[in-house]
């Protein structure tokens, strides 16, 4: 049985205009230790993918319309508020992509943490828990964690926040680590030192890892195993060099191809032609086709399915199954 | 050649703390200069300063070899048509209350002189140089994807005739594909246009895609002109 | 000029150019009826309107609005003939109640309308211009925002002598400073938008910035708290006529007629619980209207 299943799962949003197919039959499982990269593009889903494992969704207007999202065999759709809280912060920790906003600016570093902590183990003194908070902040390389203790949001760098997030989201000693963009907001050489913080936690914690990113930079540098995502379907799912090296998917063709390249100063990367689908009334069969330059007509009409391991991809045109032209 | 914009050991403060110290630089008509930093190093500081939003402590802003450091008013308002400016974030660059139409039209309406249907004819042409067709029209920005609200910017740049763009970040909020869309775009209308570009980014990978010289401003200060390209940007003093 | 380039008709083009604004306008109706509260603010501020609108028309005593004396019908519990009883003077307390909706309407629409007409110029001069302006506009304002708003009033209708007038024209002090603080606030915020940056550097001037980006931005806060604003209004010009300094009887004012019941609580408790009742449902709806208009025009809730 695999850490985390995604089954089939349907997500929308009701709104005005009608409901938003936000994901459309997801199908993912993550085993324990693993360290899995979700990429894809604004709109494609992922960040709502890697809320829905924490139902983190609001709802209404969020709505899971079928599906099944389990933890390591426990439904996580049909958790009590209990277990759902044991889950969120606990056993699965979340960093986010902002680290300004998820700081509360009038409560000091010390304070925030020590909340967090109350949270997950009740049973802490007061300087047990001090002597955690510096521990954590230790563990994510934040230097004089103790003098940290005393200070507020605005006096610490973007970075250094992004480290204490990433502290707090330790404090429940997770089995999982969800990071939602979290080099997003962040210098280029800061995001380098951060993603080599995470991929030093995952590997010595034996943490599973699930990194949400539009950067296929910044997945490619701390995850083993990719997930390309286009309009709330998965089109590609595979070990990290082989995505690299042999991109099946057209989208992630495309993708891969709009990446400038320093080393390539010559190559004028070309972006994909059209743009994201309306997905209150998304394009039947595969969802890339009108944009796809391997379209053909069973793309207009049928679904394709993700296929192959552990290089897996949903299309009609490549792989030995792809339908001739 | 008469550089058409110029800075003269710059420097600017904010309260005691300085955050441009010093800096020189100079785009020549028709170039494209890349300038690169990380946050916090006053890249966008010195463009607040090209573009007159900002004053300077000391030094001099020239505009083809006349100096406007302090230009007011009448004057100040003919320089700003030769320099016009794309922000890095498109969600914000755009009223949330106009049209596409409307915000297009702005630059137009404010210099004047155009009667209804030649101001539509306008707008038409400016939204067709930058691949948006007639139905954007009549939308709020909200309804428009990063990538068609940046375009809707840029076609609002152009719309006074500027001489030189000036870039800050123009593609970081956007996604890849989007973005090559974007340079691709803005490399074609520098040659149709003949325009000069500064382009600020954090992007190595993307200055040289556009820019034939690069400057590198670290903390505030020039940190001289890539190895390799000689001349042009004489950032620092 | 050949048909093809004919310039479509009137009606068709004012379609396509204001098919935004008809979205628009069909997703705020959307957010806004989905909340219950909203839609009962509505309907209690409809209500309060219609009445304002059409109340002389369809009381069942309209002479006994100023006071006509019924003696024999003194202090009658209400019944068929008086749906919510007479008062001391033996007029119908329907009508003075229903009568008494335009008395408080005209006082709501007066006090925020003149606090924003002094706060609104004010706050944008402050937010926009910054500096020295602002630092006076705000300096005069924080003199004003600490003193209780009830008290000030007091005071002031205390120097102007009590009268209704008077009433409404120190609430109308005691409010402005509050729109000055919100609009100067807003405005300082969309100082700084890239938008107005990118309109200065078109070489707009200050009157094409203001109008065409601060003030249309303005509008939603500005709306918002007029409308919560109107309800805190009725009920502070009610208070200043409970307490003797507004509206005196027998003008038909929610506030006085409470106050003149006091000496017959408990046994004639018909006589303040009708007024009292419409003070409360009036409040509650401009501030339950309010709510829901800040939620649906608030521009971070985004378009489902």
């Amino acid at each position: 049985m695999s850490l985390i299943e995604i089954q089939d799962c349907r997500l929308a949003f009701d709104g005005f205009e009608g409901r938003v197919h936000v994901l459309d039959g997801i199908d993912l499982a993550i085993e324990s230790g693993e360290s899995v990269g979700i990429v894809g593009e604004t709109g494609c889903g992922k960040s709502a993918l890697a809320r829905s494992l924490l139902r983190l969704n609001p709802a209404p207007p969020a709505r899971i319309v079928s599906g099944a999202i389990r933890y390591d065999g426990a439904d996580i759709l049909a958790m009590d508020a209990a277990a759902l809280r044991r889950l969120r912060g606990g056993t699965i920790g979340m960093v986010f992509q902002d680290p300004v906003t998820y700081l509360n600016p009038v409560f000091t570093i010390g304070r925030q943490m020590e909340e967090v902590l109350r949270a997950h183990e009740s049973g802490l003194s007061r300087a047990q828990r001090r002597a955690r908070c510096i521990e954590l902040l230790d563990s994510v390389r934040l230097p004089q964690a103790a003098s940290l203790l005393d200070r507020y949001p605005h006096e610490l760098s973007g970075g250094m926040r992004q480290r204490v997030l990433i502290a707090e989201a330790l404090a429940g000693n997770p089995r999982v680590l969800v990071a939602d963009e979290p080099t997003t907001a962040l210098d280029v050489t800061i995001q380098r030192q951060i993603l080599a913080l995470i991929a030093g936690l995952v590997a010595r914690l034996g943490l599973t890892l699930m990194l949400i990113s539009h950067d296929l930079g910044v997945i490619g540098a701390a995850c083993r195993r990719i997930v390309v995502m286009y309009a709330g379907t998965i089109v590609e799912d595979a070990p990290a060099e082989a995505l690299f090296a042999e991109p099946q998917h057209p989208y992630t063709r495309g993708l891969l191809a709009a990446m400038p390249d320093l080393r390539q100063p010559d190559h004028m990367p070309s972006g994909i032609p059209g743009s994201i689908p309306n997905l209150r009334d998304p394009p039947q069969g595969c969802r890339f086709h009108p944009r796809c330059p391997l379209a053909m007509s069973v793309c207009r009409s049928a679904r394709p399915v993700l296929r192959g391991a552990p290089h897996a991809v949903a299309c009609h045109a490549v792989g030995d199954w792809a339908v001739a032209p | 050649m008469i550089p058409l914009l110029e800075l003269r050991e710059v420097t600017v403060r904010f309260g005691t703390q300085a955050a441009v110290r010093d800096v020189s630089l100079a785009l020549q008509p028709g170039a494209a200069l890349g300038l690169v930093g990380e946050s916090g190093s006053g890249k966008s500081t010195l463009l607040r300063v090209l573009l007159r939003l900002q004053d300077v402590a000391s030094g001099q802003i020239l505009m083809d070899g006349a100096e406007i450091t302090t230009a007011r008013s009448a004057r100040l308002r003919a320089l700003r048509c030769d320099v016009q400016v794309v922000f890095q974030n498109p969600h914000s660059a755009l009223n949330p209350r106009l049209y596409v139409h409307d915000a297009v039209a702005e630059p137009l309406q404010i210099q004047g002189g155009l009667s209804r249907t030649r101001l539509r004819a306008r707008i038409d042409g400016l939204l067709e140089d930058v691949g948006l067709g007639e139905e954007f029209l009549w939308r709020y920005p909200h309804e428009l994807s990063g990538g068609q609200k940046q375009r809707v910017c840029i076609a609002r740049a152009l719309a006074p005739g500027p001489r030189a763009l000036l870039l800050d970040e123009p593609t970081s909020a956007l996604d890849v594909s989007v973005q090559a869309q974007i340079i691709d775009l803005l490399r074609r209308l520098r040659a149709r246009h003949q325009l000069a570009f500064l382009f600020i980014s954090h992007n190595l990978a993307v200055v040289q895609l556009l820019c034939e010289e690069v400057a590198v401003l670290r903390q505030g200060a020039g940190g001289g002109a890539r190895p390799g390209c000689p001349g042009a940007a004489r950032a620092g003093a | 000029m050949s048909e093809a380039s004919l310039p479509p008709s009137r009606l068709a083009r004012f379609g396509t150019e204001h098919a935004g604004s008809i979205r628009q306008a069909r997703f705020f109706v959307w957010t806004f009826t989905r909340s219950p509260s909203a839609m009962l603010g509505l309907v209690l501020v409809l209500a309060f309107l219609v009445l304002t609108l059409i109340g002389p028309w369809i009381v069942p005593y309209p002479d006994h609005a100023r006071g006509a004396v019924n003696l024999a019908n003194r202090l009658q519990p209400p019944s068929a003939a008086h749906w919510f009883g007479t008062d001391e003077m033996g007029s119908d307390i329907l009508t003075r109640v229903v009568i008494g909706t335009r008395t408080s309407f005209w006082i709501g629409v007066t006090i925020t309308g003149l606090a924003a007409l002094v706060g609104v110029p004010l706050g944008i001069a402050a937010g926009y211009f910054g500096g020295r302006i602002r630092a006076v506009i705000m300096r005069v304002t924080d003199v004003f925002l600490p003193v209780p708003g009830l008290v000030l009033a007091l005071a002031i209708v205390a120097a102007l002598g009590p009268g209704i007038l008077h009433g409404v024209l120190a609430l109308a002090i005691v409010c402005w400073p509050g729109y000055v603080r919100l609009i100067q606030a807003k405005a300082l915020t969309l100082r700084s938008e890239s938008y107005v940056e990118a309109a200065r550097t078109m070489g707009a001037s200050h009157a094409h910035i203001l109008w065409r980006h601060i003030l249309p931005n303005c509008v939603s806060p500005l709306v918002v708290k007029a409308s919560m604003d109107m309800g805190m209004a009725i009920l502070a010009a009610a208070s200043l006529g409970f307490i003797g300094l507004g509206a005196k009887p027998p003008a038909p004012e929610w506030g006085a007629m409470i106050a003149t019941d006091r000496t017959y609580m408990p046994d004639w408790w018909w006589y303040s619980a009708f007024p009292g009742l419409f003070i409360f449902l009036t409040v509650l709806g401009f501030n339950l209207f309010g709510d829901g208009l800040r939620d649906t025009l608030d521009p971070r809730s985004s378009r489902g």
